[in-house]
């Protein structure tokens, strides 16, 4: 518990002026938001595309003029008599007391695609140790967000210790959510335009509706990959395939498993994944072959990993040689095709 | 100008082990199959038809099957039972026209701007069990530094697939 020593002036809440001085200290670092916004950018398209889940990954950091605004309304929100928000704090840790200064945005297709990207970004990245790093808006604005820490696993030394707000959502949930946000008023706003209330409205059902004709959309693409003759031609249509095979969804590295089984089976459909047995099954027998190698994510954390092993058996030596072809540094997956030996 | 020649086809054929049956490579790629085109039979191959579609020969103490095809490729398989030859007349060369168009057909597929040096191949292997046309295949490339053929899991896995399609 912190007790003031005499002399020392109590905690006072910040004022305009210093309010201005801490939004021209972040225009003058404003460049390593931006670095630090781009570089998890990168990390979360490769990861997405990896896990084979359409996106469009965005990313930017806050505009000093917002910056402005979002600490008079948290100076508005302040008791005086007790503040939190004072010029030092802010001064030293502006990125803890405003979490979105670096923000990324990932759009996806659809909302069942936000919780598998979701889940995605919060079994890869570390959280922020900041209050409410998650939170899920199901209510009108529909998103998911994340406050990742970019922690000593990120390669550039210049952005450690930044907070990045990761924000998830489908496509027609985020025209809603940025036009809510930016023309649309607060629902509880008595002065907000008729024509203005109407608008946002109509959004929101055309939102919804576009989600659900979307969701046809794609339920009619992956039906006709449950066709046994009908090719599986990318990694997602590999991870449809096979998480309809178990009846959930799967994660893992589908992007190499692709390539590997693409390289091997020909022509590589749903028929030909259930001539190499059942799906379940695989991914049992992977999880048991995984213990055994001794790799770190075992227990279906990689489903994929763990097909893989469980595909070893028949395809070997092709998987070993394509392997070792393989670029950047070693990985699980990797690691446990060259040490997998026949048992 | 080709790379290939028939016992690179047969190298890349027994590197496996016997795991595959067939290489399928572009008709361009193969040096003999330039020789045919000009109506010159090379020394090794018996003529199978008169066509210039099948030919036999015999390397590492075994008996080989080429086949060249319009459809711009060349497919490489072991010979196996007795030899079904067709009687060919001692001068008789095989016509030229099928691997004309097989390396007309092959470089049309590749483009103009086809990469020096690129020289992909597709080995094919049992049907899968359990289903019902998927077979095991291997995407190979061959190197010539060392003439050996290596995996390949490249951009062009999809495109050669469909381009070197197994004989039937």
């Amino acid at each position: 518990m912190l007790s003031f020593v005499e002399g020392a002036t109590a905690p006072r809440l910040i004022t305009p002026g210093e309010i201005e001085v801490v939004v021209g200290l972040y225009r003058d670092s404003m460049a390593r938001y931006e670095e630090a916004a781009s570089v998890l950018e990168h990390r979360l398209r490769r990861e997405l595309r990896a896990a084979a889940i359409k996106t469009l990954v965005l990313s930017r950091a806050k505009h000093p003029d917002e910056v402005r605004r979002t600490l008079v309304e948290l100076r508005a929100a302040e008791d005086p008599a007790n503040p939190t928000l004072t010029f030092v704090r802010l001064t030293t840790e502006l990125n803890r007391v405003v979490a979105d200064l670096a923000r990324a945005r990932v759009i996806v297709y659809h909302p069942v695609d936000e919780q598998a990207a979701f889940e995605l970004i919060l079994r890869r990245f570390p959280l922020a140790d900041v209050p409410n790093p998650i939170e899920h808006k199901a209510d009108r604005a529909r998103a998911s967000r994340a406050l990742v820490d970019l922690d000593e696993s990120f390669d550039r030394p210049s952005v450690r210790g930044s907070i990045v707000e990761v924000q998830v959502a489908s496509i027609s949930s985020h025209i809603f959510n940025e036009l809510e946000a930016d023309i649309g008023y607060k629902t509880d706003d008595a002065s907000a335009p008729r024509g203005v209330t109407e608008g946002i409205e109509d959004l929101l059902h055309l939102s919804r509706l576009t989600d659900r004709a979307v969701e046809r959309l794609l339920d009619a693409r992956r039906q006709r990959l449950l066709d046994a003759e009908h090719p599986l031609e990318s990694p997602e249509d590999l991870r449809h395939a096979l998480e309809h095979s178990v009846g959930h969804t799967l994660t893992g590295d589908f992007m190499r498993l692709f390539r590997l089984m693409d390289s091997v089976i020909e022509p590589l459909t749903s028929g030909a994944l259930a001539g190499l047995g059942s799906t379940e099954a695989m991914l049992e027998r992977g999880v048991q072959i995984a213990a055994e190698l001794g790799l770190h994510e075992t227990g279906g954390d990689d489903d994929v990993l763990c097909y893989t092993l469980a595909l070893m058996p028949m395809f070997a030596p092709e998987f070993q040689e394509l392997a070792k072809s393989w670029r950047g540094p070693a990985n699980d997956m990797k690691t446990g095709i060259l040490n997998w030996k026949k048992a | 100008m080709p790379q290939l020649k028939l016992n690179d086809l047969v190298a890349g054929l027994l590197s496996r082990t016997g795991r595959y049956s067939e290489l399928v490579v572009f008709a361009d790629d193969l040096a003999e199959v330039a020789q045919l085109r000009i109506g010159e039979l090379p020394l090794e191959l018996t003529p199978l038809d008169h066509a210039g579609v099948h030919f036999s020969f015999r390397e590492r103490g075994q008996t080989f099957k080429l086949e060249v095809s319009e459809d711009g490729v060349a497919r490489l398989s072991k010979l196996e039972g007795t030899e079904k030859r067709r009687t060919v007349l001692q001068d008789e060369a095989p016509h030229g026209a099928v691997p004309s168009a097989a390396l007309r057909t092959a470089v049309a597929k590749k483009g103009d701007g086809w990469a020096a040096g690129l020289v992909l191949g597709l080995l094919v292997g049992p049907v899968i069990s359990g289903s019902t046309k998927s077979r095991k295949v291997l995407t190979v490339r061959f190197n010539g530094a060392d003439r050996t053929w290596k995996a390949y899991d490249g951009g062009l896995v999809r495109w050669m697939k469909r381009e070197l399609p197994a004989s039937d």
